[in-house]
């Protein structure tokens, strides 16, 4: 497997990518930490004649801890938000998330913008970002704006991005007081393989009860699912009364296909059980103190 | 045995260092000047006519040295544009029509890769699609769309000379066995149990691909580096193929990055060897892991079994095997019948009926993989053999114990079975897993269990192995053989057995890499076979050097021949280190000068006798068994079905150990490979279609899926005619995985998996129909 | 598009011209003749071609060699001095850790990228970290004790110090 010849495009700002891309259009794509790219390009699925390397651009890749939350720059690999204090320190289902992706080398190679923008269906990291509330910086010809995450995804591999633009960060808000997340991913068949669902969720609690619940998907549906109509959790127990209505709400939302990994049925199985899972490991964390 | 020096020992491997330095030598490591590098355009449909190809850009690539199809290969002189060891079925690519998605049609060879892969984007291809069949049972059926209009044999090996030309079918093969009465033991019965399982196709996933090396050399004659297991038979094959005298034809292997099977008998030489025919330049040719997919599989099968119960023991035993070799037969006529005729396991059973078939389908070709089908017909009689234990309420383990064979009595193909030590393994295994303790209650969600199979494979026989051993002046010998070392250790344990014939030192022995020029003809490196054949062809050349040392000893000594002993690289008389002679006195002693070499053949050739071709009756089918028994231990998650395997202990009878560490590597490496075949490996097909053919989708068994506590128990039934008392250890660890999981799944939560891999979605769906219900998740599943 | 670059391979410097479209495994392999560097599956899944970049294992297959410039790249040629084994190395050897070793080079390296990373990993850890490193031959329990003894070899070359 060879890539067909192209040229690698080092842009050194922001903006000269953009132009790169517009001025190339359907000829060029951008390039983060290629794990995704390099393999549909050696396989040639995928052809172009200019990659816009990411990676030249300085500063792409920071983790900053902000008043409101972290920043995490798109060039910032896999690796560096597992291990990163900050996140660990503040986000901890974020840095879980990340560390679940494929095997060590590619998470020191991905990116954190390439994962979101490749926009695949059963990627660990986008429920995780979802549960959270998290926000995208894009930048492009048309200059910057912000996209919550939940209107990012649009399709399988398809995204609000428009032609030329990129994504150059990712805000995640800090975690709501008394609250706690958790991302739980069920391989079905080797360990190692990737999810064939994955699950976030986090509770708020207040007085004991319940303020607020939020669960996201990843598997389930052609693109990652944060599930709607959660609001009449609050002030309740989550005993098995509330549990049923949740399940019987996430049910109506995803839309799961069969695929390597579990039939439709068995997703719709799965995703009960590790809702249930997910919210019995927080709730008891939450009791606990 | 106390008296052996090195046999025995578990010595380190010798090829460590090259190894562990990343320096050994691989065919991708070596290149040629001026070499081309090749890709291959493979056929999008899974049968169809080809009605045009249009090559005309490629070829005008500038450094694309030829653009090749079937059809002009079909046309040229003196070249069969079809081989294969069991039928001559395979073509070098495909000619008139395409029998798989994956099928070869155009290859290119280019001055580089990127250049040979640019060029295959340029050649069109006109098909038109053909009906074609994707599945065993219905590919024997009379409607079925047919593969191949003819069958013709290849009579390349002596133990598949009784394949016949076929008619108008997709059965290439079927062996028949019967003994006794089974129709009369049916109607006798007490109980009759009838079950279907099915083992799927999969990969063999060595770590390096097949990758070949073709170039002429000054004298034109065709130099070939290739990753096989069969360096003898790609010789056979490229003179058979080409019409090239054999003595003009030269196959070296060096290590390889692991076989399993996948590496066996021709695979990319003929195509390599037609582009350098053509170009005159060396051309190598690497397969992607995406094409290793494409080219050679693990049957899947399909088995039909019905067991007779009288008086709570088996009296009969009916197998239909359905073995679905894909578009080629490749090798499965001689895994339909070896495989076939043990597929009503090591019992005694009075009547036993087996029909085996091997089966074309317009599916990827099969052919041996690690156990050469045993592990599929073990998955289902020893499935069987535990569920009809439980239904009749006897101990799984004493349900084997008792019925299974004894050393003397006959197997059912009549053949008396000797060095059998399946009632050692058994018990070995049942005490390993403490069998007889009490189950742990269920926690939670979490079931546990244990499970034990047992089976037993033959090794291919009638079959071949050839060694020289050279010894030199100062005490150092060469062994010339065509085993080829692919990981199981082979260098090392053929170092052992000549260096303690000849009384020297494990360093002091060279193994010569498989060299056709040089090495004698060997068979095949597969099916365990090679530390008995080889290793006896080794020891016997070894034995009849020292025979000559003896005789000058004896003669200068004036000792008698039979009283001296070879031994810290000396000659001497038994219980006198003192009274003897180095190898370099004997030399002096017999040719005046140490200028010399001694050298002597062995050939190892172990025979079959007739096998009857309507009952499969033979007083001798098979040289030796390989006994196994495997023993699990499972914990099974009830809301999702996840199995994890919490112990996995692997008992095979290897002999005696040459190396009892490289014995146990073997037994556990193989049991830890097949946990990941079992839980979840296979090739997925839509269609015809290949829809895992990457690492990013098809998992194989990873660190995380190895058990917490494995274990390796070697047991050792010596074989009277195996060098030092061995047979061989590759695949017995391979072939008892799947129904030890399984039983021990179904000792869990009462389930049974009839049909690998066993995932945890199949389980779920058994505990779901058991219970009626969708298992305690809540109301809402549609 | 054809360029010049330097890679700093194995402590020297390579200046070679490369196309953009090389991946590093087929610089490494076609153009400085590391032979222990392999490609298995391509797709960063079986770490047989892995290689360190700074200290970090890299699946060298899916990375492009023309943006490796300015990285620290080693691969098993360039572990130790040369003149001996490794103690990674040896412990491979002593715990009979390789069978056809198609997979050991990446293996090493891998472990060596663990060992500084985490130098008292738990068998959780060590079974994380190498998840991605795949051997047919399945020696996983054979390379679990290899970690172990080369762990203990580094502390002890650590306390020596
Ligand atoms: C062996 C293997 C195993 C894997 N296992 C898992 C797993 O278990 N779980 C999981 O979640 N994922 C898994 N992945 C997928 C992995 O998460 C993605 O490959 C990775 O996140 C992509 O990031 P990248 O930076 O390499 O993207 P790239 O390959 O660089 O880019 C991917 C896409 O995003 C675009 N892009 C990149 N950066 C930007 C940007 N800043 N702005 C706009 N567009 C951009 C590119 O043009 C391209 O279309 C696996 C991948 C491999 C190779
Ligand atoms: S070849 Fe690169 S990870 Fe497998
Ligand atoms: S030793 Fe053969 S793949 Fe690991």
């Amino acid at each position: 497997m060879t890539i067909r010849s192209f040229d690698l495009l080092q842009p050194r700002s922001l903006a000269e990518a953009i132009t790169l891309l517009v001025q190339h259009g359907e000829d060029a794509r951008a390039i983060g930490g290629g794990t995704t790219l390099i393999i549909l390009m050696k396989q040639r699925a995928l052809q172009y004649r200019y990659l816009v390397d990411l990676q030249s651009i300085p500063g792409l890749n920071q983790i900053s801890k902000e008043p409101e939350g972290v920043r995490i720059g798109a060039l910032a690999t896999h690796r560096s938000v597992e291990l990163s204090p900050v996140i660990r320190e503040a986000l901890p289902v974020v840095a879980e998330a990340f560390s679940r992706v494929g095997n060590v080398r590619v998470r020191q190679t991905a990116s954190v913008g390439g994962n979101l923008a490749h926009a695949d269906y059963r990627l660990d990291p986008p429920p995780a970002l979802l549960i959270l509330g998290a926000e995208i910086s894009a930048m492009g010809p048309n200059g910057a704006r912000k996209i919550p995450l939940k209107d990012f995804f649009r399709g399988m591999y398809e995204t609000a991005l428009e032609p030329g633009e990129l994504l150059v960060d990712v805000k995640i808000p800090s975690m709501p007081a008394k609250s706690k997340a958790v991302y739980l991913r069920y391989s079905a068949m080797s360990a190692n393989d990737w999810p064939c669902l994955g699950v976030a969720a986090m509770v708020t609690r207040e007085n004991g009860r319940c303020k607020e619940l939020r669960l996201a998907l990843g598997g389930v549906a052609a693109t990652p699912v944060l599930v709607n109509g959660l609001t009449f959790v609050k002030d309740q127990l989550l005993d098995e009364d509330v549990m049923q209505q949740i399940l019987a709400v996430v049910d109506e939302q995803i839309s799961p296909f069969s695929d390597l990994r579990g039939s439709e049925w068995y997703k719709r199985q799965m995703t009960q059980v590790f809702i249930r899972r997910a919210i019995a490991q927080l709730d008891s964390q939450l009791i606990e103190g | 045995m106390a008296n052996l020096a090195i046999v025995g020992q578990s010595v380190y491997r010798t090829d460590a260092n090259p190894k562990v330095t990343g320096r050994a030598l691989h065919v991708g490591n070596i290149e040629m000047p001026g070499m081309l590098h090749v890709a291959v355009l493979r056929s999008p449909y899974p049968h169809a006519r080809i009605r045009h190809i249009d090559k005309s850009r490629a070829e005008a690539l500038a450094g694309v040295a030829v653009v090749l199809t079937g059809a002009e290969i079909a046309k040229m002189p003196a070249v069969d544009a079809h081989f294969g060891p069991a039928f001559r079925d395979q073509p070098i690519l495909a000619v008139e029509k395409v029998c798989y998605a994956g099928d070869p049609v155009v290859a290119v060879a280019a001055v580089d890769k990127r250049l040979a892969e640019d060029a295959l984007q340029l050649v069109e291809v006109d098909y038109e699609p053909l009906p074609a069949v994707f599945d065993v049972l219905e590919a024997v059926t009379p409607e079925s769309a047919l593969v191949h209009e003819q069958h013709r044999p290849a009579k390349a090996f002596a133990d598949l000379a009784h394949v016949q030309a076929g008619r108008q079918s997709n059965i290439c093969y079927h062996f028949k066995l019967r003994t006794g009465d089974v129709e009369r033991a049916f109607a006798e019965a007490d109980r009759v149990f009838e079950d279907t399982f099915s083992s799927p196709a999969a990969q063999h996933v060595p770590m390096e691909p097949h990758v070949t090396l073709v170039y002429l050399d000054e004298h034109e004659r065709l130099n070939v580096w290739t990753a096989s297991q069969s360096p003898s038979y790609v010789r056979t094959e490229l003179s058979a193929t080409f019409g090239i005298p054999m003595n003009r034809i030269r196959v070296r292997v060096p290590y390889l990055g692991g076989g399993y099977g996948a590496k066996l008998y021709a695979k990319l030489e003929p195509l390599v060897t037609i582009l350098a025919l053509i170009t005159k330049k060396p051309v190598r040719y690497a397969l992607t892991r995406e094409e290793e997919f494409l080219t050679i599989t693990k049957h899947k099968v399909v088995t039909r079994i019905q067991t007779a119960i009288k008086d709570g023991t088996v009296t009969a035993r009916k197998c239909e095997v359905y073995w679905d070799t894909g578009a080629y037969a490749e090798i499965g006529p001689r895994i339909g019948h070896k495989s076939g005729y043990t597929s009503a396991g090591p019992y005694r059973i009075p009547n036993v009926c087996i029909d085996s078939y091997c089966v074309y389908t317009n599916r990827v070709p099969a052919g041996a993989f690690r156990g050469f089908g045993v592990p599929q017909v073990i998955w289902a009689y020893d499935s069987q053999t535990d569920m009809i234990a439980r239904a009749i309420g006897a101990d799984p383990v004493e349900f084997r114990l008792k019925p299974a064979l004894d050393e003397g009595e006959p197997f059912a193909t009549g053949t008396i079975v000797r060095s059998f030590g399946i009632k050692e393994a058994i018990r070995e295994a049942a005490q390993a897993i403490e069998w007889s303790k009490p189950r742990a209650a269920p926690s939670g969600t979490k079931s546990r269990g244990k499970g034990i199979a047992a089976g037993v494979k033959a090794v291919l026989t009638p079959s071949i192995s050839g060694a020289i051993v050279i010894l030199n002046a100062d005490g150092t010998a060469n062994v010339l053989s065509s085993t080829v070392e692919m990981g199981q250790g082979s260098e090392t344990t053929m170092g052992q057995i000549v260096a303690e014939e000849l009384g020297i030192s494990l360093e002091q022995v060279h193994i010569v890499q498989p060299d056709t020029d040089a090495t004698p003809y060997d068979t095949i490196t597969a099916g365990s076979r090679s530390t008995y054949h080889m290793g006896n062809a080794a020891r016997s050349a070894a034995a009849k050097i020292k025979a000559e040392l003896c005789e000058v000893v004896a003669a200068r000594l004036e000792v008698a021949a039979d009283d001296l002993v070879a031994g810290k690289g000396r000659i001497f008389v038994r219980g006198m280190e003192e009274r003897g002679m180095t190898v370099g006195e004997i030399f002096l002693a017999k040719f005046g000068s140490l200028g010399t070499t001694l050298a002597a053949e062995a050939v190892c050739q172990p025979a079959a006798s007739h096998m009857d071709p309507e009952t499969g009756q033979s007083e001798k089918c098979t040289e030796y068994w390989f006994p196994s028994a495997t023993a699990a231990e499972v914990e099974v998650d009830t809301e999702t079905g996840q199995v994890k395997v919490l112990q996995l202990v692997s008992v095979g009878d290897t002999g005696t150990s040459i190396n009892p560490r490289h014995c146990e590597q073997q037994l556990l490496g193989a049991a830890l490979t097949h946990l990941g075949l079992t839980l979840f490996e296979e090739m997925v097909f839509d269609e015809g279609q290949l829809v895992n053919g990457s690492l990013l989708d098809y998992q194989i068994a990873s660190f995380k899926d190895m058990p917490e506590s494995v274990r390796p128990i070697v047991v050792q039934v010596p074989h009277e005619d195996g060098p030092f008392g061995a047979k061989g250890a590759g695949e017995t660890g391979a072939l008892t995985v799947a129904p030890a999981i399984a039983n021990a799944i179904e000792d869990a939560v009462g389930v049974r998996i009839c049909d690998l891999p066993i995932t945890a979605e199949k389980i779920l769906r058994a505990l779901t129909d058991k219970e009626g219900t969708a298992v305690s998740i809540g109301s809402t599943t549609s | 598009m054809k360029r010049e670059i330097t890679l700093r391979v194995n402590n020297k410097d390579e200046v070679i011209v490369i196309d953009d479209a090389d991946t590093l495994l087929e610089v490494l392999r076609d153009r400085l003749k590391l032979w222990s560097v392999r490609e298995s599956c391509g797709v960063g899944a079986c770490g047989s071609c892995t290689v360190l970049l700074d200290g970090r294992p890299a699946s060298s297959c899916f990375l492009l060699a023309a943006r490796t410039t300015g990285h620290d790249i080693v691969t098993l040629e360039g572990l130790g001095d040369g003149a001996e084994l490794h103690y990674i190395q040896e412990a491979f050897v002593s715990q009979r850790a390789l069978q056809c070793a198609y997979c050991t080079p990446g293996f090493i390296l891998s472990v060596k990228a663990l060992l500084d990373e985490t130098p008292e990993p738990s068998d959780e850890e060590i079974r994380e970290y190498l998840a991605g490193n795949l051997c047919r031959c399945a020696g996983y329990a054979d390379i679990l004790r290899a970690v172990r003894v080369a762990q203990d070899k580094k502390k002890s070359l650590a306390f020596k110090e």
